[in-house]
């Protein structure tokens, strides 16, 4: 079970909250999106070539008097730091910041052996006296006050220290100063190593590289074999991103370009710890494009929950996940894997277009494969779902057990104890009296023909949730085609596989999309009513991806104009304000269409709600693994949809359905929360 | 270098915490910097060896050139002659032959730099083949763009954390003998 401490998650709220803004202001005048496409391909090209890169590299470096060494793992790494350092008789190393030196656990090692190991950079310096371990990338202390920050330079001065900032700040230049005249030896990370002229690059904005670089005689450069660039205007794109993407600076203080030693020895230890391997496999590769500016941690909504201690084992979040599985083997990441909402955001802000989420559902099934699946999630997803017979079996059975789990609102009855923690911030729906299946044969969803109209013919996929859950969205969604002219055809089927592929149960969810995909006619538009399933089915092959359609874009794009002229002045007359499901916007860039729908049909009512996308915390059995997480996010959003004040919510997701419905009621919050379909029937019928 | 580029780099650097002033050459430099440091009570100024020679009214507080780090390490200021001034950031571009030319920007907590507007060029890309060829010959290079600064203490901008607190940036229209 995680905790999520209020105080680290107000930090990173409000941390959060500054960098989007410093971030735009940054980006501003540039084309983010071909700037990240121009850099992912250098990231690809360097790692295609990474043995010829770095063959040059070293040739060149060596050329200007570093001493390159190649280190197979941590072990390696960290014993030719210590030979180095005994070499030339040192015993006290400064050090600025390096993440793979946190990887290898250096510093550890390097005490055990007898030196004295001092970090220079500020937040690194600060954990290092607290005996901690960086909880992000770029602001390592970030879980920290101020107060706390006092407290443990009192501790380590001896004397009572007040907690203003820049007193903290000023006692901090003094004592690392006088470190780092008296260290042996300086070690630095690189942001990147230039092959043609043998240089490395660091950021800094403290300029403590440049101190640790400069002034020990000894400076030894420690970093991993994927930073390879083939030149200095490669590095220049990477430069233009890295401080943007990282802090949403323009530029850091100090860019330092390090070609050779002037008048130190140096080394450059580059260490593999698996990404050798990690570059030969075809699925997980794009993973060594990170570039380590922290885009994906700031905008994740976990990470924003419990910081970088839980999420973590060193590298953290969700690229730490798959980092992790490769440098630290799969069973450090077999917990963090389970901590991805498969939200999609970090794909739209990181720098080097890594499918981050993907490739967490690609880990999932990596683990499952090679470590084993859990009984419990085998025993849903294998023989479950993917047997459709007994899917739509057990939900008769619960159907017909309904009369007795009902409370008066329709919700289910509380679970016995052990269950209470899945249902404390959210009322559970019941399976419907009737499955959309059942419903769509008494109605005459499926045959109503306009006159006049030209009927044109759909298919209608509602996936799961609406079929067994909520039938009353796909009835609506189906007399909203209805009239406007077309022909609705059902497809009778449960699940579209994506809850098996999420949980690495690949081979049980492509299994089920094939049982759907049977039912397809090859002719229609297929209309479905869940982002999530939509994705799933995009996953078929482009002649199918193409063929699909989210209800709402559908409606947008193709009959905005009926819409207008159906109803030319009447507005809802009740206030409303939509949520932006996760898939919607970040997988399906959907959203859009549902917005301008709903401002176009509510006109003045319709109220724009704060943090529209942030996520409610569903993601499917995410909010079963863990529902204190699921928790804390529904409450952020309840709190901003009784901000607005609006009488009705709006959504394009039945996932999100359930669990803001849910968590209203809980929170007796009275408040509407319908499907766009459920809206636009309420609109038009 | 046109206008436009000069006043893009001056707002750049002043956007990032850097001070600039112009001057129309060496000698309204140099008396601005007798009347800064003498405001500044500064008495002891480590400088790149390079611009000793253009400011021989300055050399009773420029400190003798230095073999010793911890000797630098007492100065009150740095000054320094940028190679470059690059617009789109703000950011002034420094070439060492060796750690000593690093020390003024390194050290101290005030820096000091110079400037010529002949070397302001639009990005960094305009100079990216001329720093090459430098580090391939071994040469070290420093982008700079305001002060040291940090965030690390519930990431609020606290200056001056390593490197210099203030960088004030001399800029001499024309360019360098």
């Amino acid at each position: 079970m995680k905790k999520i401490d209020p105080y680290l998650k107000a930090v990173l709220d409000n941390f959060t909250t500054n960098y989007f803004a410093s971030r735009d202001r940054a980006f501003s005048g540039l084309d983010f999106e071909s700037l990240r496409q121009e850099l992912a391909e250098i990231r690809e090209q360097s790692l295609e070539r990474n043995q010829e890169l770095l063959n040059q590299f070293i040739a060149q470096a060596e050329k200007l008097g570093s001493k390159v060494i190649l280190a197979k793992d941590s072990e390696e790494a960290n014993q030719n730091a210590l030979n180095i350092l005994k070499k030339h008789r040192i015993n006290k190393l400064v050090k600025s910041k390096s993440m793979v030196s946190e990887e290898t656990r250096l510093n550890d090692f390097l005490i055990e052996n007898g030196i004295e190991v001092r970090e220079t950079d500020l937040g690194e310096w600060i954990i290092q006296l607290d005996k901690e371990h960086p909880t992000h990338m770029v602001l390592p202390a970030i879980h920290l006050t101020r107060k706390d920050v006092a407290k443990i330079f009192s501790k380590k001065l001896g004397r009572e220290i007040t907690d203003d900032p820049a007193l903290l700040v000023r006692i901090a230049r003094e004592q690392l100063r006088k470190d780092i005249f008296e260290a042996g030896a300086g070690l630095t990370g690189a942001n990147a190593l230039i092959a043609d002229t043998g240089a490395m690059m660091m950021v800094t904005n403290e300029g403590n590289g440049r101190l640790v670089s400069t002034i020990p005689p000894v400076h030894i450069v420690f970093t991993s074999i994927e930073k390879l660039y083939a030149n200095l205007s490669q590095v220049f794109v990477l430069l233009k991103m890295l401080p943007r993407n990282a802090t949403g600076q323009v530029i850091t203080s100090y860019v330092s370009l390090i070609a050779g030693p002037h008048n130190q020895a140096q080394y450059i230890i580059l260490v593999d710890n698996h990404r050798s391997e990690l570059m030969a496999d075809s699925v997980f590769k794009p993973v060594l494009r990170c570039i380590k500016c922290s885009a994906c941690l700031n905008i994740c909504p976990v990470y924003r929950l419990l910081g970088g201690k839980q999420y973590s084992h060193i590298y953290m979040g969700g690229i730490g996940t798959l980092l992790t599985a490769w440098i630290h083997g799969l069973e450090q990441s077999k917990d963090l894997a389970g901590l991805c909402l498969n939200c999609h955001r970090c794909d739209e802000i990181c720098a080097v277009k890594i499918p981050i989420a993907d490739l967490i559902i690609a880990l999932r099934e990596k683990l499952n494969l090679e470590l084993g699946k859990p009984v419990f999630k085998e025993m849903i997803f294998d023989l479950v779902i993917a047997h459709q017979n007994l899917h739509q079996t057990l939900f008769k059975m619960a159907r017909t057990a309904r009369p007795l789990l009902k409370t008066k609102d329709n919700f289910a009855r509380k679970l016995p104890a052990p269950f209470g923690k899945y249902e404390r911030f959210r009322a559970l729906p019941l399976p419907a009296e009737k499955s959309l299946t059942e419903l769509w044969k008494t109605q005459s969803a499926s045959t109503i023909k306009e006159q006049g109209l030209e009927v044109k013919k759909l298919q209608l996929y509602p996936g799961c949730l609406v079929e067994h859950f909520y039938p009353e969205i796909g009835i609506d969604a189906a007399k909203v085609l209805n009239r406007l002219g077309y022909q609705v055809d059902l497809i009778e089927a449960g699940c579209c596989g994506f809850p098996a592929l999420n949980a690495g149960f690949r081979e049980a969810g492509e299994g089920v999309l094939a049982q759907l995909m049977k039912k397809i006619k090859a002719e229609n538009t297929i209309i479905t009513l869940c982002p999530t399933c939509t994705l799933m089915l995009k996953r078929a092959g482009e002649k199918l991806s193409a063929q699909v359609f989210p209800f709402n874009k559908f409606i947008f794009e193709k009959e905005l104009g009926s819409i207008q002229n159906f109803v030319p002045d009447k507005k809802l007359n009740k206030t409303i304000c939509y949520h932006e499901s996760c898939h919607q916007k970040h997988s399906l860039k959907a959203n859009e269409a549902s917005l301008e729908l709903l401002k176009i049909l509510a006109g003045e009512n319709f109220i724009a709600l704060k943090n529209a996308d942030s996520c409610c915390g569903f993601a499917g059995s995410f909010s079963l693994d863990h529902p204190e997480i699921s928790e804390a996010l529904a409450m952020d959003k309840i709190y901003s949809i009784r901000e607005s004040g609006a009488e009705v919510l709006a959504l394009d997701c039945p996932g999100c359905l359930l669990q803001i419905k849910g968590a209203c009621y809980n929170s007796g919050l009275k408040i509407q929360v319908l499907h766009l379909a459920q809206v636009l029937a309420s609109y038009l019928l | 270098m046109s206008e436009q580029t000069i006043r893009k780099f001056t707002e750049r650097a002043g956007s990032l915490g850097a001070r600039v002033f112009q001057f129309t050459n060496l000698s309204e430099a140099e008396n601005f910097l007798s009347k800064f440091f003498k405001e500044r009570d500064i008495k002891s100024v480590l400088v790149q060896k390079k611009l000793e020679k253009n400011f021989p009214a300055l050399n009773q507080i420029f400190q003798p050139p230095v073999l010793d780090f911890a000797e630098a390490e007492k100065a009150q200021a740095g000054f320094m002659l940028a190679d470059f001034g690059i617009a789109d950031t703000g950011t002034i571009v420094q070439f060492y032959e060796n750690d000593l030319e690093k020390l003024p920007g390194i050290l101290p907590l005030v820096c000091l730099s110079l400037v010529f507007s002949e070397k302001i060029v639009e990005s960094a890309e305009a100079i990216s083949g001329f720093i090459s060829r430098h580090l391939a010959q071994g040469k070290q290079v420093a982008l700079i763009s305001g002060p040291s600064r940090t965030a690390d203490i519930e990431c609020k901008q606290e200056i001056g954390v390593h490197g210099p607190a203030e960088l004030i940036i001399i800029l001499i229209e024309g360019k360098s003998d």
